[in-house]
Order: structure tokens, then sequence, then C-alpha cells
């Protein structure tokens, strides 16, 4: 009887550490996978801000430029992710779009300042999201 | 019970304990702490000051002694902010900013992302703040910060500092 008792408390407890172990392990998992896209988020925006195809210097973006840029030219910054891209230009509301096919997974945002020169300096926002694939 | 069960119901108490603190140890050390990057938040008010100090407008003014002074068009919020500086820590009669100032406001509201607040501070290096925008903003206790020195406008006196705060201000 004694023995049953004993046996029966080492299988609740390896049962319960197991099963933590396994919760732990996908939580970590789950965020090294967020932190990965975060960065390629991040790295896609900080790609944007620079590219002298469009900009002439860190955050000022041509408007001339961007009306020629595809979203082919910026695939070529985001590797395999969907992405979707977004230049606001919050005087003239004028938005320039490339990307957008939403992949199925998580995704990451991240946006920032900048400025489209066109016929004046004007304030921006650049708003870049991954998915994954 | 004899002595043989006691030692076995020891060991096994034992044995739940201490898989117990390890479970809780496993799942608290993968726990989901939010990934708050450090430079983040410098990096976005850097970002922001330089969006909004190189935008330019036209039909900045402001009033002086009662007359109206018109500067170029394109002038940029950081000349516009200068010259306010500049002239807002000496003494040289009634000053008005607040027609342009309003404008740089607004414009910075719009460029500030949801659920971000800013301020906008210019004095000089040894003073106190002559600018402030949007008035009576009261800084909290946490914020980012990206500042910039320019030397004076006539090349006497203190340099001007222009500072952009920026904090997160969740709507309630």
């Amino acid at each position: 009887m004694e023995d049953l008792s004993v046996l029966l408390v080492a299988v609740v407890s390896f049962s319960l550490f197991f099963a933590s172990l396994a919760t732990a392990y996908a939580m970590r998992e789950s965020r090294a996978r967020g932190e990965r896209l975060q960065a390629e988020a991040d790295e896609l925006l900080e790609a944007m801000m620079m590219d002298p195809r469009w900009t002439a210097g860190r955050g000022l973006l041509l408007a001339a430029e961007l009306q020629r840029t595809t979203a082919d030219d910026v695939r070529g910054l985001a590797g395999a992710r969907p992405f979707l891209v977004v230049v606001w230009d919050l005087a003239t509301d004028d938005q320039w779009t490339f990307g957008g096919e939403a992949g199925a997974g998580d995704r990451r945002t991240t946006a920032t300042s900048a400025n489209v020169l066109g016929a004046h300096v004007d304030p921006a926002r650049v708003a870049v999201t991954v998915w994954e694939p | 019970m004899n002595h043989k069960g006691f030692e076995a119901l020891a060991d096994g108490t034992m044995l739940l304990t201490v898989l117990l603190v390890a479970s809780t140890l496993a799942v608290s050390l993968a726990g989901d702490r939010s990934p708050f990057l450090a430079d983040d938040p410098a990096r976005y008010a850097e970002d922001t000051r330089v969006a909004l100090f190189r935008t330019s407008l036209d039909g900045l003014s402001f009033t002086q002694g009662g007359a109206e002074v018109l500067l170029p068009n394109g002038t940029s919020v950081e000349a516009f902010l200068r010259i306010q500086v500049h002239l807002g820590s000496r003494d040289i009669g009634t000053l008005d900013f607040r027609a342009a100032n309003d404008r740089i406001a607004g414009i910075a509201t719009a460029l500030v992302r949801p659920g971000w607040t800013y301020a906008i501070v210019g004095r000089v290096a040894d003073g106190a703040g002559v600018v402030h925008l949007p008035e009576g903003v009261v800084l909290p206790e946490t914020y980012a910060a990206s500042s910039w020195s320019y030397p004076s406008l006539d090349g006497s006196g203190p340099d001007t500092v222009l500072s952009l705060f920026l904090w997160l201000s969740p709507r309630r």
C-alpha cells in the first residue's frame, strides 16, 4: 500500500514536471520567433529609411522616387517574408504602399517618423509589417 | 504504518516538493517577458525630432512689439524654434509666437504615433526653457529624449538647445 502511494506521487510529480518543461520550451520558442520577426521588421524599416534609391539621407524620402518604386524593389530588402510597407505623407495625405501579401502566421509591425521631400519637406510616417510565411 | 512505510512516504513527499519547485522554476524562467528594447524609444525620439525639425512650412510669422514679422516660405521648424529661443531669451519687447507654435504643435501631434505624447522644449544652454510646446505639458518620470545644440544665431551668448521628449501615454 505504501509503495503504491509513493508510486502514485512519483507519477503525478514527474507528469507535472515534464508538462512544465514542455510548456516552458514552447513559450521560449514562441518568444524567440516573435523576437526574430520583430528584428526583421526593424531591419526592413531601417533599410527603407536608408536606401539611396529613394532617400537623400536617412529618413528623407524622395516623393518622385517613391512614385517610381515598386514592391519588387522593396522585396529585395525584405527577403522571403511577406511584408507591407506604407509611407504616409502627413502634410499631403499621400500614401505609397509596397507589398501587402498577408502571411498566414504571426506578424510584427514597426513604425517611425520621417520626411517626404516634394515641393516641401513634409512630415511622414513609415510603417512596416512582416508576417511569418 | 511501519518504519519502511514512513520512509517511503517521506521520500515521496520530498520528491513531490523538489519537482514542484523545479516545475515552477522552469515555467517562470521561460515566462512571457515583454521584449523591452531600451534603445527603441530613444531611436524613435531621435527619428521624430529630426523629422519634425526638418519639416518646412510656408507663411510662418510672429509678432514683435505689435508688428508682424513674416518668415520666408520653406522655413524649417528647427529654424523657427531657434529664432524663438534667441528672441525669447533676450529682453526685446513683447513677442507672440502662438499662431506658428499652434501649427508646429499640430504637426507634432500628427507625427507622433498613437499612444505617445510629446513635449518640445527650447532653451539657451545655461538657462530655463523659453519654448514649451504644447503649453502646460508636464514631463512624466520616464521619457525618451532627443536634443541638439546650435550656436547662437548672432554668434554671441550661449548655445541654443532644442529637445523633443516622448513618452507612452495610453488612453484612459
